[in-house]
């Protein structure tokens, strides 16, 4: 009895609907307010921050926090507030293309083995379990180390594992559509595999794509701060948040504001990523929700 | 005094009223039937006497059994007569046992809760009980686990496991609406054996007048969590004083007027009318299981080398129990399913070869209605886009012809034109099958494939959608295949029945015929086991007035 | 049973072999000479050569993939370029740091995991879950290595309760050197925790929406019996799953904090194996890794069909 108006509220589709379903999710306001203001700052970055970043003002260094530099400085006088705007956009770009290659690959790789079956589905699984043999960090490590520290490699590193988690999820999701009515309805009216992927699938599947776009969005920045932390993301002077972590582990007994800011950067964007991908599981599915 | 007295309750579930005022009473050792339609409250008022209720569940009213305020009763003294004297059995059988556990165990522990026994003991007592409910101990029952049993047999274990202590009032929650009607059949009849043999009270819930009328001593007709009409369950099902009564019982053995006269195969082959769909041996196959990386089990035979035709305007029954076979010969004429063997042929074309203009072409005068108003469609697409589908096939239409074409399927099906700019879920059970109709509708269609197209629907707007789909013949001259297990539906609405077993026709021949001479054993067993409200209404009166002579 | 696992192990072996073989591939591109670099810039070509040639690299790649598969077979793992010493030798010397690391990590992350989760999962709703739920959302945020940070400026800085890195080895005494994994085991273990906590909960809850705990219930078990009885063992599927990803990851996860707490452990050897070119390190350390990952995942196939006897009889 439950069942037709769960469906219908699964059903309830629309962006006034949906707008009304997000306003009511604080998780969803919080994480995506705090995911905003962490891209604002990144933008901000490239036209306005408190002091250069590249400048090296050796009289200014290792401050504490104060009131001309709220965060303190680094070894060499840099403000720390400042190296930290500019680390935001670092962090965004990377994880955002990184999540960009992962479902740009994997989506279509997954939906057309679902939409296919026999032996491009065989040949897909045995690959993804392949790629998940590999710890993902050591290949990361192995990836950067071979083709050069740099943000470019350390891109390609992490987009390489989301290829096949993407890949997986969206097999996974569209093999459930293809028992589907409206999906054998589509089919008796003569549309191929391809039309009703496109048609039919993909805007069905979009919600589990979005709320696992966040996931791995924010598992990205902690992925490029790990690379960083070790050498291989970011290369001077390019500020970014791992390296700043690099920096601060040595003189962690007499400076421990530069450790403590960069990581609560780090913190506070996952922190809101994760919030805002719950709260849009909770919105777009609310059978979900219940279950939390 | 009522073993069970319910008085005014009444049950909010998040400020939502689920029952208002419900009122009921049964007997020691009496059979009350609860009927009503989906959202008429009988499966809460079941939860509300076992107070299992969701949470956030607002009871008020009197519930009191044997003697005892249920409404008063805290959690330990309720969980002391759970299972002890009041056993509850579920309608979903394949979900109702824990997979990771045998059969022993599960019937066991209520057994060891309630009576301190030791597993040994407890585990004979299991034993017993399983073969009371007809699972004999010498095929390992206790040791087997749920996965390894059939719906009808979990069933019985759901049974066993609500009987096991002999409790005084036994409820069912639609028992058999998940089980064929031949399981069906054996259930109610073990239910009954049940009850009479240890004194039980039986609360049955069902939607199906039929199943209650040949059960039940008295009857409680709910309706939006408000009680209708209440009584002898003959007295009220034969007199029908309430109006809902009335809509209810018409609805359930409906037939819908037609205006022509049924087409049968033995007067159109003489009428050397040509058949609309010919189906000449088809064979379909579900390939094996993989069982290891080299190796797969045999194939599966669904449809084992099947012949009919279909003549135009002829609407055909395909009536048989669940995996017979029926639905995938359905997919398969509609090309969902390639066959392994066999030639199709549809308005004159062959539909076995490969794809080719033609084919193309003839298809789109094939189309479908599905089971299930809730899954056949893409949420996220408007009306005219869903409506529109089959219209794929006929790329030369404009778009202002192709929106003609979607107002008349629409109003055709007694929609409005204006619904087609909503969505889906702006639409109730009732209207999304109207609308599955009308996109089968839309491409004008000589041959609707309907498998199981009110199956899911409460009894009145199953009548409405027969009534619908009557018109629609009579007016479009479309035949039909109607895929189905219900022989009242196929009865009321076919002219031709092909009956189907483990993937093979079992007796093929007009309506008439098949049900009121059948030649085949399978045949007569199905329709014994149908429930019938007025076959049961016939015997019970009978069986009364005998009493009183 | 036999069949499953007989399966399995086909499934695994076929994983490895496609393992060593993209292993091989991916250190085949690297651009530069392995013994070049060895050498130096300053090498004469000669030199360079004559050390091409003790080092097998003139012979053609089909050849040296054959005698590396072979050679990892029998316990050869070949020899390190820049420490001259097989390479076997170098791993196991690491080993007995990495392994208890994991170990102890995965043994403290569950045992904070799953009660935190259980108890959260039987209060849900009320403050005490909601409290668990901010916390692991939180934990899950945290960087490890950040944490570790934290954790030696709190606990090796300023109350010199532990060291702050190194290792003494075990002949140290084993008190020394659990000690000294003490703080590394922590900051990987509570960010995994988290997790683990998290997919505990949910796990439970949904089984706790089972028919079949509606029909226990029905036979008279209270909410808590249930709970223990019908919905735990249930409930395990998925957080087997996690501990069995987490298990990778822990031994990935080395590498990084490894590097926080200066532990001469297998990550720090592949991190500087990598640095350094040292090609046979490399190889045969991510092979030791993929195996673990592969031979886990294996364990966690059983551990399903033990859990579940519908998986005992059919295969995936």
């Amino acid at each position: 009895m439950s069942g037709p108006s769960q469906s219908a509220e699964l059903d309830d589709w629309g962006w006034p609907a949906f707008a009304r379903r997000a306003l009511r999710s604080r998780s969803f306001v919080i994480g995506a307010a705090i995911a905003l203001l962490v891209l604002a700052i990144g933008i901000l970055s490239f036209f306005w921050t408190p002091y250069d970043v590249t400048r090296l003002v050796v009289a200014d260094r290792l401050q504490s926090p104060s009131s001309q530099h709220w965060f303190g400085t680094d070894h060499f006088g840099r403000d720390i507030l400042s190296m930290i705007m500019v680390g935001a956009r670092n962090s965004i770009a990377v994880a955002l293309v990184a999540v960009g290659i992962g479902m740009g690959i994997g989506v279509p790789l997954g939906t057309w083995a679902a939409a296919k079956r026999g032996w491009a589905d065989d040949v897909l699984m045995r690959f993804n379990d392949l790629i998940f043999a590999f710890p993902a960090l050591l290949s990361a490590v192995m990836i950067t180390a071979i083709f050069g520290p740099g943000i470019f490699n350390a891109i390609i590193a992490i987009g390489i594992f989301n290829i096949p988690v993407f890949a997986r999820l969206s097999r996974g999701a569209a093999l459930g559509f293809w028992t589907r009515e409206f999906i054998l309805a589509a089919r008796v009216a003569g549309k191929g595999k391809t039309r009703i992927t496109i048609e039919h699938i993909l805007p069905n599947i979009s919600n589990l794509l979005i709320v696992q776009g966040t996931i791995q969005f924010s598992l990205g920045i902690l992925a490029e701060a790990g690379l960083s932390y070790v050498g291989l993301g970011a290369q001077p002077p390019q500020p970014s948040w791992g390296r700043m972590l690099n920096e601060a582990q040595t003189m962690m007994s007499f400076a421990p504001h530069m450790a403590i800011f960069p990581g609560l950067a780090i913190i506070i964007t996952v922190l809101g990523l994760n919030m805002m991908g719950d709260g849009l599981r909770d919105i777009l599915d609310p059978r979900l929700k219940r279950e939390n | 005094m009522s073993l069970l007295q319910i008085k005014e309750l009444g049950l909010e579930i998040s400020g939502r009223p689920i029952l208002k005022k419900v009122s009921l009473q049964i007997e020691k050792g009496k059979v009350l039937g609860l009927v009503g339609e989906s959202g008429s409250g009988k499966s809460m008022t079941a939860l509300s006497v076992m107070k299992l209720l969701p949470e956030g569940s607002d009871l008020s009213g009197q519930i009191s059994f044997d003697g005892t305020d249920l409404t008063n009763l805290d959690e330990t003294s309720m969980c002391h007569l759970r299972g002890d004297d009041i056993g509850m059995v579920f309608q979903e059988p394949m979900t109702a046992l824990n997979p990771l556990k045998t059969i022993g165990e599960q019937i066991a522990e209520g057994i060891r809760l309630h009576r301190g026994a030791t597993t040994s003991e407890a585990m004979h007592l299991a034993a017993d009980i399983l073969e009371q409910v007809g699972l004999p101990s010498d095929q390992h029952m206790l040791s087997r686990y749920p996965h390894e049993l059939s719906g009808g047999q979990r069933q019985r274990v759901v049974i066993a496991i609500a009987c096991a202590l002999k409790p005084k009032l036994l409820i069912a929650d639609e028992p058999t609406t998940a089980l064929d009607v031949t399981i069906q059949a054996q259930i109610l009849d073990l239910l009954r054996t049940l009850v009479t043999e240890n004194d039980m009270a039986l609360l049955l819930i069902s939607h199906d007048l039929g199943v209650v009328a040949d059960m039940a001593d008295t009857l409680t007709i709910l309706r939006d969590g408000k009680v209708m009409e209440s009584g002898d369950a003959v007295d009220v099902l034969t007199n029908r004083r309430h109006p809902y009564t009335e809509q209810l019982a018409e609805a359930s053995s409906h037939v819908p007027e037609r205006s022509a006269p049924p087409v049968l195969a033995s007067e159109a082959q003489m009428a050397g009318i040509a058949p609309l769909l010919s189906v000449d041996k088809i064979v379909c196959d579900y390939p094996g299981k993989r069982l290891g990386i080299f190796r797969k089990s045999s194939p599966f035979r669904a449809v084992d080398s099947v012949s009919f035709d279909i003549f135009p305007g002829q609407t055909m029954a395909l009536v048989g129990e669940s995996g017979c076979g029926k639905s995938t010969l359905g997919r398969c004429l509609l090309g969902l399913h390639r066959q392994s063997a066999g030639e199709l042929h549809f308005d004159g074309v062959s539909l076995s070869d490969d794809n080719n203009e033609q084919q193309t072409d003839a298809r789109k005068h094939m189309q479908i209605v599905f089971q299930d108003p809730y899954g056949s469609f893409n949420p996220r697409h408007r009306v005219a886009r869903l409506v529109a589908e089959p219209l794929f096939r006929s790329p030369h239409l404009s778009a202002v012809e192709k929106d003609e074409r979607i107002c008349q399927a629409l109003e055709s099906v007694g929609l409005d034109r204006s619904d087609r700019f909503k969505y889906i879920h702006e639409f109730s059970g009732g209207q999304r099958q109207r609308l599955a109709i009308a996109r089968a509708l839309v491409s004008r269609p000589k041959l609707i494939i309907a498998d199981e197209p009110v199956s899911a629907l409460d009894v009145s707007l199953r009548a409405q959608i027969l009534d619908l789909l009557s018109e629609l013949r009579d007016k479009l001259q479309i035949a039909y295949l109607f895929i189905s297990h219900d022989l009242t539906v196929v009865q009321a609405i076919c002219d031709e029945v092909l009956v189907m077993r483990s993937g093979k026709f079992v007796e093929h021949g007009p309506v008439e015929k098949i049900f009121l001479d059948p030649q085949e054993d399978y045949t007569r067993e199905l329709l014994a086991a149908a429930p019938n409200l007025e076959k049961y209404l016939h015997e019970r009166t009978a069986q009364t007035s005998d009493k009183r002579d | 049973m036999l069949a499953f696992l007989a399966n399995r192990l086909f499934a695994l072996g076929l994983t490895l072999l496609l393992a060593t073989v993209v292993i091989f591939l991916v250190l085949e591109i690297i651009p530069g000479d392995p013994a070049r670099l060895m050498l130096g810039i300053n090498a004469t070509q000669d030199a360079v050569d004559v050390l091409r040639e003790q080092m097998g690299l003139n012979q053609p790649p089909l050849q040296r993939y054959w005698s590396w598969v072979t050679g990892l077979l029998v316990g050869d793992f070949g020899t390190s370029y820049t420490y001259s010493v097989p390479v076997s030798e170098l791993i196991l010397e690491r080993i007995v740091v990495s392994l208890p690391l994991a170990l102890i990590a995965l043994t403290l992350s569950t045992l904070i995991a799953i009660p935190v989760g259980i108890y959260a999962a039987s209060h849900r709703g009320r403050v005490s879950d909601t409290a668990v739920i901010a916390t692991t959302q939180l934990g899950i945020a945290i960087p490890n290595f950040w944490f570790a940070l934290l954790l030696v400026y709190v606990f090796a800085v300023s109350l010199r309760l532990v060291p702050a890195g190194g290792f003494p080895g075990w002949d140290a005494g084993v008190w020394e050197a659990v000690k000294a994994l003490i703080l590394p085991s922590i900051a990987l273990a509570l960010p995994q925790a988290a997790i683990l906590a998290r997919v505990t909960r949910s796990a439970i809850i949904e089984t706790l929406g089972e028919d079949y705990v509606r029909t226990a219930r029905a036979k008279g078990l209270t909410y808590r019996q249930t709970l223990w009885r019908h919905t735990l063992r249930n409930a395990m599927i998925p957080v087997v799953t996690i501990m069995g990803l987490q298990f990778a990851f822990l031994l990935a996860g080395t590498i990084i904090i490894e590097n926080v707490f200066y532990l001469p452990g297998l990550g720090r050897l592949v991190f500087q194996a990598i640095t350094q070119h040292d090609l046979p390190v490399v190889q045969s350390v991510v092979v030791l890794l993929v195996a673990t990952v592969v031979l886990i995942n294996f364990l966690v196939d059983i551990a399903y069909a033990v859990i579940d006897p519908r998986l005992r009889r059919s295969v995936s």
